[in-house]
């Protein structure tokens, strides 16, 4: 059986905490033989030297992002560093990858990197995508940063640092902000770099869709000043769902719309097939669907969606047109 | 690639994941399994033709599968275009219709709810 290489992502806007998490997890016992990959804007990098993590483990870009100006090189370090862990023996079942991207960085263009490489997806599978949001002034940067807002939505985990150092009132509007701009990813703290859950064996699915289970969700919406606001909001499916009519809304909603579309995250239960498949995208980037054995998310026919500015109830009338025009066939 | 015709062979797209294959038949298949499920494949990219069919109608566009590998879109005026999978088929619809297909307007989604004869 040909193992995959987990990825983990770390991302966060510049300040908010990336580092002293990063440091926390690699004492996990877990992560021992994990390969480390920098990214920093600056020219000259330091986060290596403050990490402290022994040098022939750890890969350094610097002097641009990994985003936009380092594409081609996260790829060929992927796998420079699999060939590595391959002759050193250390490819078993538990690789992983740890990348901490640079604090400008919207980690879709990571996603799409490791989705469409033609060698990559065949070797690594994305496990996780933490962000940290700094609760001091996370409330000021979402509002002035696109950055930051690509990077919250994108997430799957948000760790929420400095909290000692913010009002319980400022806490309580992070909390609301973080769940209007992503209803799906799960929320927690970390103490001086301490996360008060397990962020190793998280994955992006299933486990971590623990939608709130009380029924009925509305919509939210964050107003921003300079760039569109953003919606989110949870498409409630049919019970069964023909599973080509929902591929052809799903492909031209991510054609058309992909730009606007930041997240469409679920699990969805085709009408042919006995188990639930969950589906994971963002912007235009699609991951390849999966199948889930576990039963317990049976009951979950919800797909989380976050855009800038389509109306969820929109997506939610097309998604069911073309389920319709199925049933004419 | 195609020697006959000189089309290069597409990645995996994940619009042709197959819910209905179970879960194993994902990465690994043997070669008797996949002879064996052939024709269920071509029935469902058939399906998948005749759906696009009905989808593109507003822009006279019909779509058939060209074994099972391609998509082969034409039009009333006799345009044509071939597309490996769906996300290319969009290009290829609004190249021949000449118009953006947006699945969110409301006209559009009128066409696709009435109860319009399929054919």
């Amino acid at each position: 059986m040909l193992m995959m290489v987990r990825i983990l992502v770390v991302s966060g806007f510049l300040g908010s905490g990336k580092s002293s998490l990063l440091r926390c997890l690699l004492k996990d016992v877990r992560l021992s033989n994990a390969r480390l990959i920098i990214n920093e804007f600056g020219e000259v990098p330091i986060d290596h030297v403050l990490l402290r993590v022994a040098a022939e483990r750890t890969r350094v870009l610097s002097g641009g992002c990994l985003c936009c100006a380092f594409r081609d090189d996260l790829s060929l370090e992927i796998r420079s560093l699999i060939d590595e862990m391959r002759v050193n023996g250390d490819y078993e079942s538990q690789a992983y990858i740890i990348i901490e991207t640079s604090g400008l960085a919207d980690p879709v263009a990571i996603q799409h990197t490791l989705v469409a490489d033609p060698v990559l997806r065949n070797q690594v599978r994305l496990q996780h995508i933490v962000v940290t949001v700094d609760a001091t002034n996370f409330l000021e940067s979402v509002q002035r940063f696109p950055e930051v807002q690509h990077q919250v939505v994108a997430a799957d985990t948000l760790v929420i640092t400095k909290r000692d150092l913010a009002d319980d009132g400022v806490i309580e509007t992070v909390l609301s902000t973080l769940n209007a701009l992503n209803p799906a990813g799960l929320v927690v703290f970390a103490d001086h770099g301490v996360p008060d859950v397990d962020l190793v064996d998280r994955t992006t699915q299933p486990g971590n869709l623990a939608l709130r289970e009380n029924g009925a969700i509305e919509h939210q919406s964050v107003q921003f000043v300079h760039t569109d606001h953003l919606v989110s909001g949870i498409l409630e499916l049919p019970r069964e769902i023909d599973w080509s009519a929902f591929v052809f809304w799903l492909s031209l909603l991510l054609h058309r719309h992909g730009a606007k579309v930041l997240r469409v995250k679920g699990i969805v239960h085709p009408a042919d097939s006995q188990h639930p498949v969950a589906i994971h995208a963002a912007q235009h980037v699609m991951h390849y669907p999966e199948h889930i054995q576990d039963t317990s998310c049976e009951a979950r026919n919800r797909l989380v969606v976050v855009t800038r500015g389509l109306p969820p109830g929109l997506l939610a009338q097309s998604l069911a047109a073309f389920q319709s025009a199925a049933c004419r066939l | 690639m195609c020697t006959l015709c000189a089309i290069m062979a597409e990645a995996d797209h994940w619009s042709d994941f197959r819910a209905a294959a179970s879960p194993s038949h994902h990465r690994h298949v043997s070669l008797e399994d996949h002879l064996a499920r052939r024709g269920e494949r071509l029935r469902d990219r058939a399906r998948r033709a005749r759906l696009a069919s009905l989808i593109l109608r507003p822009w006279r566009i019909s779509v058939s599968d060209w074994e099972g590998g391609m998509y082969l879109l034409r039009t009333l005026t006799g345009k044509h275009g071939i597309a490996p999978n769906l996300q290319s088929l969009w290009v290829v619809a609004e190249e021949l219709a000449g118009v953006p297909i947006d699945p969110l307007e409301p006209g559009y989604l009128a066409f696709l709810t009435s109860d319009a004869p399929s054919s």
